[in-house]
């Protein structure tokens, strides 16, 4: 498959079909399902180690109590529950078809885009615009919980990378480049439609 | 006759979002504080004192310009808030306030005489006659217009006014309305900008997804609209949306778009207009990357006098409400 990265087609699922083809190399390193009990400690590690980074965002989010969202990424077979603060803060995989816990709000867009909005590549109000990102629920959470994570200056594969031993940070450094290029792809993608000229209204 | 200039003031509602702004090219960032006295009141949106004090640091070692948006109505029974507001900015270093209230702008004037005062839009104030009064009496040196202004009536009003600075918005947001008179947000939530700092506020608010893939957003008891699948969508303002009357479905106020006067910017440097404005201090670091980007080559390449109409709409058609742009007021040619 070959992509321009500066223009992508809309995300669709050829196109889907076609970056998870070029993942599938890598992919066998994981070696159990997203929602297995490897991936949930390796959500909770990865939960864990951002708020230690960005203690000065989970201050601010302090406000939020108990409450928890379900984010969910719509190009993958499973959800993410997340609790930034309260007693048991967390990150916590749900496998698609299992239910769902309550949750304040559910965030909903392809995970390229999430993952831009997480690192403040794309503005929040834009991809609702663009109807890439689907809200329900209390706003009031939500856009405290946008507000933060916009402050903040999250970098993945810095975040998460760099305690990690130097043949595995190489090597995972590879295949997150590898995945950070179609994530990037795929959030360019995503807000494809929204990237056409727009209708210009004269009175 | 100095050089011609057109200074571009660029919103901030976090501190990553000041830096974005400056990184991009601000000449001037405007904030608020993290409370009722500004109009973009947003849960998680804003700045503390120590915040503000850190951000007019960080914006003056770049050379640039603070102004601290303090342009609600004070409510009766509480105006210490609002004066502390004001005391507090003079405090942090701002190089200018921006009020709408009256006896604000006599409070800042009696209190901090050095301090710079700026009118809010949100005070409405369209006239010579107004614009003077304020002036004489407040000492206000610039006057951020509405948006409900031809291109003309802005240049004839810019020059009727000097040596008061006026400051037009350029992108953002499209409120037609008499800013700080709208009651709409008020009629529905019983909160408004003017008097809480928040239009639709998010505890209103409510998406729905329907079967199809259809969204229902509402506010309060009252159904918004429903975009189809696929469809841009709007802020669930009640000025955006969109109602049956009369046996048609329609925008009954105006259409969910943003405002993009970036072909008007050689028009608005020959007619003395001060600053340029982007609206949207709720919106992300990325977008104020990108607008004030945008923005700062147009107007650079303007005053160099190697402008061209700017091709702004492809490369910032993602931060646009409904994914429309309109010239808005400026290109208004009924009466």
């Amino acid at each position: 498959m070959s992509l321009d990265p500066t223009d992508p087609p809309p995300l669709s699922p050829v196109l889907l079909a076609g970056l998870a083809a070029r993942l599938m190399p890598p992919l066998p390193l994981l070696g159990r399902p997203l929602t297995g009990p490897v991936a949930a400690r390796l959500a909770q590690a990865a939960f864990d180690r951002l708020r230690r980074r960005h203690q000065g965002v989970f201050d601010r989010l302090a406000v939020l109590g108990e409450r928890a969202f379900l984010v969910d990424p719509s190009d993958l077979p499973v959800r993410f529950l997340l609790r930034p603060a309260g007693a048991r803060p967390g990150l916590w995989p749900i496998a698609e078809g299992n239910a769902a816990p309550a949750a304040a709000a559910t965030l909903r867009a392809p995970l390229g885009a999430l993952l831009a909005l997480l690192e403040g590549r794309v503005d929040g109000d834009s991809l609702f615009f663009s109807r890439q990102l689907m809200i329900e629920g209390d706003m009031e959470a939500v856009l405290i919980l946008r507000n933060a994570v916009d402050g903040a200056d999250v970098t993945l594969e810095r975040d998460l990378a760099d305690r990690l031993p130097p043949r595995l940070l190489s090597l995972g450094r590879r295949w997150y480049g590898e995945i950070d290029s179609l994530l990037h792809l795929a959030a360019r993608a995503a807000i494809q439609p929204a990237s056409q000229p727009v209708t210009e209204i004269r009175p | 006759m100095s050089a011609p200039s057109l200074s571009l003031v660029c919103p901030a509602g976090t501190p990553a979002a000041l830096d974005a702004a400056l990184e991009a090219g601000a000449d001037a960032v405007y904030c608020g504080f993290a409370d009722a006295t500004n109009a973009r009141n947003f849960p998680g949106l804003n700045f503390s004192q120590a915040e503000m004090r850190a951000a007019a640091t960080r914006t003056h070692k770049a050379g640039r310009s603070l102004y601290i948006a303090i342009n609600t109505f004070p409510k009766a029974g509480d105006e210490a808030t609002w004066h502390r507001a004001v005391d507090n900015a003079a405090e942090a270093g701002a190089d200018a306030v921006i009020l709408a209230d009256l006896g604000l702008l006599a409070y800042a004037q009696a209190h901090h005489p050095g301090l710079r005062l700026h009118l809010s839009v949100q005070a409405a104030a369209s006239t010579p006659e107004a614009i003077r009064y304020l002036a004489q009496t407040f000492g206000v040196q610039r006057v951020v217009l509405p948006r409900v202004l031809t291109l003309a009536e802005v240049t004839d009003l810019t020059a009727a006014v000097a040596p008061v600075e006026t400051e037009v918005f350029a992108f953002g947001g499209m409120c037609v309305m008499a800013e700080g008179r709208c009651q709409l947000s008020s009629y529905v939530t019983g909160q408004s900008p003017n008097t809480h700092g928040v239009c639709s506020p998010a505890g209103a608010v409510q998406f729905r997804r329907e079967a199809g893939g259809d969204v229902t957003s509402r506010l309060g008891d009252v159904t918004i609209d429903r975009h189809p699948a696929g469809a841009p969508a709007g802020y669930p303002t009640l000025c955006k949306g969109r109602f049956q009357a009369n046996g048609t479905t329609g925008y009954l106020f105006e259409e969910p778009t943003s405002l993009n006067a970036a072909d008007h910017i050689p028009g608005l440097i020959k007619a003395g207009v001060r600053a340029l404005k982007i609206e949207g201090r709720q919106r992300g670091r990325a977008y104020v990357t990108r607008v004030v980007g945008e923005f700062r080559r147009a107007i650079d390449a303007a005053l160099s006098g190697g402008f061209t109409v700017p091709d702004l709409a492809r490369g910032l058609a993602s931060e646009m409400e409904g994914g429309r742009a309109t010239a808005g007021a400026y290109d208004r040619r009924w009466r």
